[in-house]
């Protein structure tokens, strides 16, 4: 096999970095036996990496030296030579300025660190309380606009000349004080409804609107909910009508008004 | 001959294949640091990481005749020694699905002080920060976390030509580093 070949194939780095399975592995390590420079090249590929792995070094606690120390040399001991007191000093020397200075650097950082972690922590705390205000900011301004459009609308209507004005007020035998009013464009076609006081319907009834155009009642529509009295509340389209009116019907309403439940009838004010 | 004088780096391994121990000593404090953050990248937890170190100092003190100088640096055979302990770890512990990822990087912290033995990397960890973001991914998880590139590709959902030619981009791009 060319080992130029397979040296451009790749898989000495792949072996460096260890992202073979053993079986490619021990491939490798064969054709490294084999060929010098395939060998040479992948101690180079290996050495880079140890080099690269020297960027991490972090010193072990200081304590840690003689635990490991001993802990070798109990293994095996025959050949061993005690250290001169020359050499025991020296280590001496050699660690412990490093280790002091590891064990400073190491507790000025992790300070650091700990103040650098308040400080995101109280940052991301202001931030999510801003973020959640402005939320909240956002849906309530929406709701002012949405109101405001509709109020805007209400008063064009209201203003319009083309608009006329139907006082729907109790009939004989009902409270006198019952009112609802509509308010019709002639130039829109379009009815609005305002009621000022109606009692509020069962649960199993609804009110309806009629049109009353020529002696035929036009229904216009069911409501219910009468606690958004203030706003005039757009119940649709006729062409025109000579009076309106608002029966008590079963839920869902009915298909010609219920006479007898009449509550609340009105035709155009005069101006 | 017994050398009484200095440990140096010309005759460290001379003398720990004499079982000296006051090169044992030497091996400790120029070494440790380096193979002590290697260890920490790969396994985060401090208490575990020092047990692991111990357990490879002990794995090459046992084993130092066999270095063979002519086929690696001293420094990548032990760190072979402590990353396959390492990765024997990982993956065992992996195979018991508990492997739990705790977020200590911040321990990790790369000493002035290791520099000493190796002058010429001041400034390393910036640039193996300019690997692109891809690149450092798959050292991490080969080099320091034990994943083959089969493992990778399936785990991250890489395909397996992609996962290959990072890793090889990335060793090429630091062995340029390296050797400028």
């Amino acid at each position: 096999m060319d080992t130029k070949e397979y040296i451009a194939s790749g898989i000495l780095e792949a072996y460096a970095l260890g992202l073979l399975a053993e079986e490619e592995r021990s491939q490798v390590e064969a054709m490294a036996a084999k060929h010098p420079n395939i060998q040479r090249q992948l101690q180079e590929e290996v050495e880079s990496l140890s080099t690269f792995s020297q960027a991490y070094a972090v010193q072990p606690p200081p304590e840690l030296r003689d635990k490991v120390l001993a802990a070798a040399l109990k293994t095996e001991n025959k050949a061993a030579t005690e250290p001169t007191e020359k050499e025991k000093v020296q280590n001496q020397k050699g660690t412990s300025p490093w280790a002091v200075a590891a064990t400073v650097l190491f507790l000025i950082s992790g300070g650091f660190n700990f103040f650098q972690y308040q400080q995101s922590q109280s940052l991301q705390q202001n931030l999510n309380r801003t973020e959640l205000r402005l939320a909240e900011m956002e849906t309530q301004n929406e709701v002012l606009v949405a109101r405001y459009e509709i109020m805007e609308e209400n008063v064009a209507v209201l203003t319009d000349p083309n608009t006329a004005q139907f006082i729907m007020k109790g009939v004989e035998g009902r409270d006198q004080q019952m009112r609802a009013d509509i308010f019709w464009n002639a130039s829109t076609e379009t009815v609005y409804l305002d009621v000022k006081n109606l009692p509020q319907p069962p649960s199993d009834k609804d009110y309806q609107l009629w049109a009353l155009k020529d002696g035929k009642p036009i229904d216009m529509g069911i409501f219910n909910n009468l606690t958004d009295a203030q706003e005039l509340l757009k119940v649709g389209q006729v062409p025109g009508a000579d009076a309106f009116a608002v029966t008590l019907e079963p839920k869902g309403g009915s298909e010609s008004p219920t006479l007898e439940e009449m509550y609340v009838y009105g035709e155009p004010v005069q101006v | 001959m017994k050398s009484k004088g200095l440990v140096t780096p010309e005759n460290l391994v001379e003398l720990l294949q004499q079982k000296n121990e006051a090169a044992l000593g030497y091996l400790y404090d120029h070494y440790s640091g380096a193979l002590y953050g290697v260890l920490l990248k790969m396994l985060k937890e401090p208490e575990l990481c020092q047990d692991l170190l111990q357990e490879s100092f002990v794995k090459i003190w046992k084993n130092i005749e066999r270095f063979d100088a002519g086929k690696a640096s001293l420094y990548t055979w032990m760190l072979n020694i402590t990353r396959n302990n390492a990765i024997d770890y990982i993956r065992s512990k992996r195979n018991k699905n508990q492997q739990k990822n705790q977020g200590i990087d911040n321990f990790v912290y790369a000493l002035e002080s290791n520099q000493k033995f190796n002058p010429q990397h001041i400034g390393l960890n910036e640039l193996v920060k300019s690997l692109p973001a891809e690149q450092q991914q798959i050292v991490q998880l080969s080099y320091f976390e034990g994943f083959t590139q089969q493992e990778i590709s399936e785990e991250y959902d890489i395909p397996l030509g992609t996962v290959k030619s990072r890793g090889r981009a990335a060793l090429q791009k630091l062995k340029k580093m390296f050797n400028q």
